[in-house]
């Protein structure tokens, strides 16, 4: 397959969103390139890659197209998919997930790992940013959502949040920060 | 050898890991829910490994290889039962007819279908799997087709 520009392919040995991104700009640096460039994620799920996107500089794209093939691998699940009688998330929980992703800012998206939007055994589905001993963590259930932060070693969270959809709260954010900053 | 029904203090307690549901192999870490119970359940299944040789645990978390459904045997977490109660949880011995060495580690709470796990039970997860990462006692198995271990002795760093 032809890309009428250049393409950083190795990407997809790298661990996480934040060593992918370090390469994507030092490889930009050492081009000297300032638009025209395409960042992919997985070389194997290359299909028609939509140029007018990815001249964008922006790899949250890549990263975002991402966790909607996670969500659609997540609701394609069936009854005992463990092999232990897991149910499968249901169409209600993954719309939550969907707009909680929706109103993440690009910043905190940018370093989730698709592999950590997964889902447990009793049909819900968690939303986890892990970095050493540091960790953040969403879980969205049928009716409510928790969260939990621990970042070194102190530990904050919220059970039974009703509305994580529409308002983060600020101790997620305060927790992100930490994480990531 | 004869198995206490009562799991002591001391206990090394071998749990089985499966990629992917509970081993993210591009990061090679394991996952929180190795440590989470099937729906309506407080119990996850564990070996007593004081009672039972390597191989002979090995051949039965291999037997419970699944790989269509996301379970691929691929290594083992041990830790001492005293360890796991310190961080909230008990473990209990719960004998089968193919594995008396059977026993579960028992968290104080069975999720329902669809509710999400209150913190509380996560920080005890977060517990257990702090204890795996940080003293190493997660063994990778280099050859699963194998029947026997060849990863060497297992040293339990305390």
């Amino acid at each position: 397959m032809f890309f009428p520009f250049p393409v950083i392919t190795d990407l997809v040995t790298l661990s996480t969103p934040i060593a992918a991104r370090r390469k994507v700009e030092e490889e930009l640096r050492q081009l000297k390139m300032q638009e025209s460039c395409c960042f992919v994620f997985n070389p194997n799920q290359i299909n028609e890659l939509d140029k007018a996107k990815t001249i964008s500089l922006n790899p949250s794209y890549f990263i975002q197209l991402n966790f909607g093939e996670r969500l659609a691998t997540i609701k394609k699940l069936e009854l005992d998919w463990d092999g232990y009688g897991a149910v499968p998330p249901s169409d209600n929980i993954v719309s939550k997930v969907l707009s909680f992703l929706n109103i993440l800012p690009k910043s905190f998206a940018e370093y989730l790992d698709t592999e950590y939007i997964y889902p447990n055994p009793n049909g819900t589905i968690t939303i986890e940013w892990r970095h050493q001993k540091n960790v953040v963590s969403i879980e969205f259930g049928e009716k409510t959502a928790n969260f939990y932060s621990i970042i070194n070693q102190e530990i904050s969270g919220e059970n039974n949040i009703t509305d994580i959809t529409s308002r983060l709260p600020s101790n997620l954010i305060k927790g992100l920060n930490q994480l990531i900053g | 050898m004869s198995i206490p029904s009562q799991v002591g203090d001391d206990e090394k307690i071998m749990r089985g890991v499966y990629h992917p549901m509970n081993f993210h192999a591009k990061k090679n870490e394991i996952h929180l829910n190795l440590f989470r119970s099937p729906k309506n359940k407080d119990e996850v299944s564990v070996i007593r490994f004081d009672f039972i040789s390597i191989d002979e645990a090995r051949s039965y978390l291999i037997k419970h290889n699944n790989s269509e459904k996301r379970r691929t045997y691929c290594g083992f977490c041990i830790l001492i039962a005293i360890e796991i109660i310190q961080c909230g949880c008990s473990v209990v011995s719960s004998p089968l007819a193919d594995l008396p060495q059977h026993a579960d580690i028992i968290h104080g709470y069975a999720l329902k279908e669809g509710e999400e796990a209150p913190v509380e039970l996560k920080i005890k997860w977060e517990g257990l799997l702090g204890l795996v990462n940080e003293k190493k006692r997660y063994f990778h198995d280099i050859n699963t087709e194998s029947s026997m271990w060849e990863g060497g002795e297992i040293l339990i760093n305390v």
